[in-house]
């Protein structure tokens, strides 16, 4: 098992509402080789189960294990052991993607003499060759999301989460992150990929998890969700999960 | 500790590096206090403050007492009628002059004692808070080393002082600086207080840029999910930010001194009415210890930073803790009762000694001390601001209930 999520629960505090449950007894798990889909509605607590398992959030309540390391007692372990790409790739303007590269791949005590080498095999794969040494100030958003993939890769994690990398990307660069989670599939790595794009989770995930309100209401393969919900796609099965209600006012997304 | 300086050395790198690229504003800035140190100097009322030492030398007799050869300083100060010269006899030099006995004391070196090897010194004692008399003391100690040196080399050597022609007996001067202020601001009243002002400035711009800047644009937590240590991040900006607010300081001594040579210096001090303990090399030395001052404010910035999660608010507030920091410690030194502990609260004491070594008033013990105190209370407050990196309010902007709430719809929640 490479991401083992049990009962975690978070807490969130509204001067209004008060406290409520941002991640409600959220538990999945996402094995060695396998994408694992999150799938939610805005708001739904996707990315706040997104931030405990990375460690930038505490879980309240339940338990979380990267790799075998548990968030919450070893979180250097845990980071060691993850990459991580978001909707915004958060560059720095002034470092070129090499640099950046460098950079993350140093901190990530990733074998000195191997960087270089893992450096240009990942400008290769993204095709990245004609702005590698260009400044990210300069980039476009397709461009800056490869060097963010680029920055989850560059130690060679066993597990690579993704928070709906493909956010405002246009079609041919949607493509290239496609092949490249899949790429990842074959590598034996454990992706954990979370969107509220359905066809892209029809597309990708080996499972599902539907989550909504802070609690995973389904949970499987796709002709398994297809075959308990008798509906013929993916979008159909969301909305009878669901309820049609969308997203919700958590603030947990 | 091999790993967290691998680590720090990987993001002071990248700090670098950024800076480098973006160096406009600080560019600026530096460019500023090159031109404004040596400008300071340049239009001061130096009319004004020429006639006021002249005539405090004409209208007053200078008292000169002389321990060693009386005849050799006569000779060498027989065209300053102004000043009367005197031998010491068995008082000390300090001592007559706090009793007002003599206003300088020259005392020219034993032939006795320099046989041993050690360098001749001609020491010149005078009260560093008395503008006439620090005028004459000058006026004594440039006379024995420009156009007199010649004369007294022969004469030293005849009395058996200088055994090898080449060597100069050098001028120390030896201001007595506990004494009364009758007069001139003390450079150690204003210099180090212009040094935290400009270091304060970059320092807070330094880390609000490196904290709250990159929070805001989530770079912080991108950094926080590689496996680094949370100080590793504020110690690397530690060192570059504080490097960097030595630069303008720096920039602006280097042109000082290339724009004029020490002795022309101690002379413009003398007519901004800032009266100097020390000769001018020692103040160069004791600039040294801007660099303690450097680290202590660049810290407390740093956690200043580490508070806000938006970097406008953070540019808001920096002016009110901007003056609040300066004020505080300007505040504390002047407290005459707090003397004795000075040297033991941070930031306070790296200007304190600063202040301190400028009267000629401390020793290398009191520097070691601040020095070290200063480096530990920085080290605390990076590791402070270092909790507060990850805290998730200020990272995310999610808000955790109040420990203790009593009204409110999440007061009866139960989970």
């Amino acid at each position: 098992m490479t991401i083992r999520a049990e009962g975690v629960k978070k807490w969130f505090y509204d001067r209004k509402r008060g406290e409520f449950p941002a991640v409600d007894g959220v538990s999945f798990e996402c094995k060695k080789g396998e994408v694992f889909g999150l799938l939610g509605p805005n708001g739904a607590g996707k990315t706040t189960t997104l931030m405990i398992i990375t460690t930038i959030l505490k879980p309240d309540a339940g338990k979380v294990e990267v790799n075998g390391f548990d968030v919450a007692t070893n979180p250097e372990s845990v980071r060691l052991n993850f990459g991580f790409v978001s909707a915004d790739a958060a560059l720095y303007d002034l470092l070129t993607p090499r640099e950046t590269l460098e950079f993350v791949g140093k901190l990530s005590k990733y074998p000195k003499e191997k960087l270089a080498a893992r450096i240009d095999e990942l400008i290769n794969l993204l095709d990245m060759s004609s702005f590698a040494d260009t400044r990210c100030q300069a980039l476009s958003t397709g461009m800056k999301q490869r060097v963010a993939i680029a920055r989850a890769l560059v130690h060679d994690p066993p597990v690579v989460i993704m928070d709906e990398p493909t956010s405002g990307l246009d079609v041919p660069t949607m493509q290239s992150v496609y092949q490249l989670v899949r790429q990842c599939r074959e590598m034996g790595k454990c992706v954990l990929f979370s969107t509220h794009i359905m066809s892209e989770a029809e597309k990708l995930c080996d499972r599902i998890g539907i989550i909504n309100k802070g609690k995973v209401l389904a949970m499987g393969t796709l002709s398994e969700l297809k075959e308990q919900y008798a509906k013929s796609d993916l979008e159909e099965i969301f909305l009878a999960v669901v309820g049609g209600s969308g997203g919700n006012e958590n603030n947990g997304s | 500790m091999k790993t967290m300086g691998h680590e720090i050395l990987t993001l002071m790198h990248k700090e670098i590096i950024e800076t480098i690229r973006e160096f406009k504003s600080l560019g600026l800035f530096i460019g500023f206090c090159a031109v404004f140190f040596p400008m300071f100097s340049l239009f001061g009322n130096t009319e004004i403050s020429a006639a006021l030492i002249e005539d405090q030398i004409s209208n007053q007799r200078g008292k000169i007492g002389v321990r060693g050869d009386i005849d050799l300083v006569r000779d060498v100060l027989k065209e300053k009628k102004e000043l009367d010269i005197s031998p010491l006899y068995d008082i000390e030099p300090v001592k007559s002059i706090e009793d007002d006995v003599y206003d300088i004391v020259v005392v020219i070196p034993d032939s006795k004692k320099t046989a041993s090897g050690e360098k001749p010194t001609i020491d010149v004692f005078y009260d560093s808070h008395s503008e006439g008399t620090i005028s004459w003391a000058v006026e004594v100690a440039a006379a024995m080393s420009s156009s007199q040196m010649k004369m007294l080399r022969t004469k030293l050597k005849k009395v058996g002082v200088d055994s090898d022609s080449s060597t100069i007996p050098k001028i120390k001067y030896k201001g007595i600086p506990h004494m009364e202020s009758t007069g001139a601001a003390p450079l150690s009243e204003t210099l180090p207080t212009v040094i935290l002002f400009f270091i304060t400035t970059v320092a807070i711009g330094g880390a609000i840029g490196g904290i709250t800047m990159e929070r805001e644009n989530k770079r912080l937590a991108q950094l926080l999910l590689l496996p680094i240590k949370r100080s590793s991040i504020l110690y690397s900006l530690l060192l570059v930010v504080s490097g960097i607010s030595l630069l303008p300081v720096l920039a602006g001594l280097f042109s000082l001194s290339w724009a004029f040579s020490l002795d022309e210096i101690a002379d413009r001090l003398k007519m901004h009415n800032l009266a100097v303990s020390v000769p001018p090399e020692t103040v160069l030395w004791i600039l040294l210890l801007t660099v303690p001052i450097a680290i202590s404010v660049t810290a407390s910035s740093i956690l200043f930073s580490c508070y806000y999660r938006i970097a406008q608010q953070a540019r808001g507030y920096s002016l009110i803790y901007m003056v609040v920091l300066n004020g505080i410690v300007r505040y504390i030194i002047t407290f005459k009762s707090l003397e004795s502990i000075l040297l033991y609260i941070p930031i306070v004491n790296s200007v304190y000694v600063m202040q301190q070594a400028l009267d000629g008033k401390v020793t290398a013990f009191q520097i070691i001390i601040a020095t070290l105190i200063t480096l530990a209370a920085s080290a605390w407050m990076i590791e402070v601001g270092a909790k507060k990196l990850s805290d998730e309010k200020l990272l995310v902007g999610v808000e955790r209930a109040p420990r203790f709430q009593f009204f409110g719809k999440g007061a009866l929640t139960n989970r």
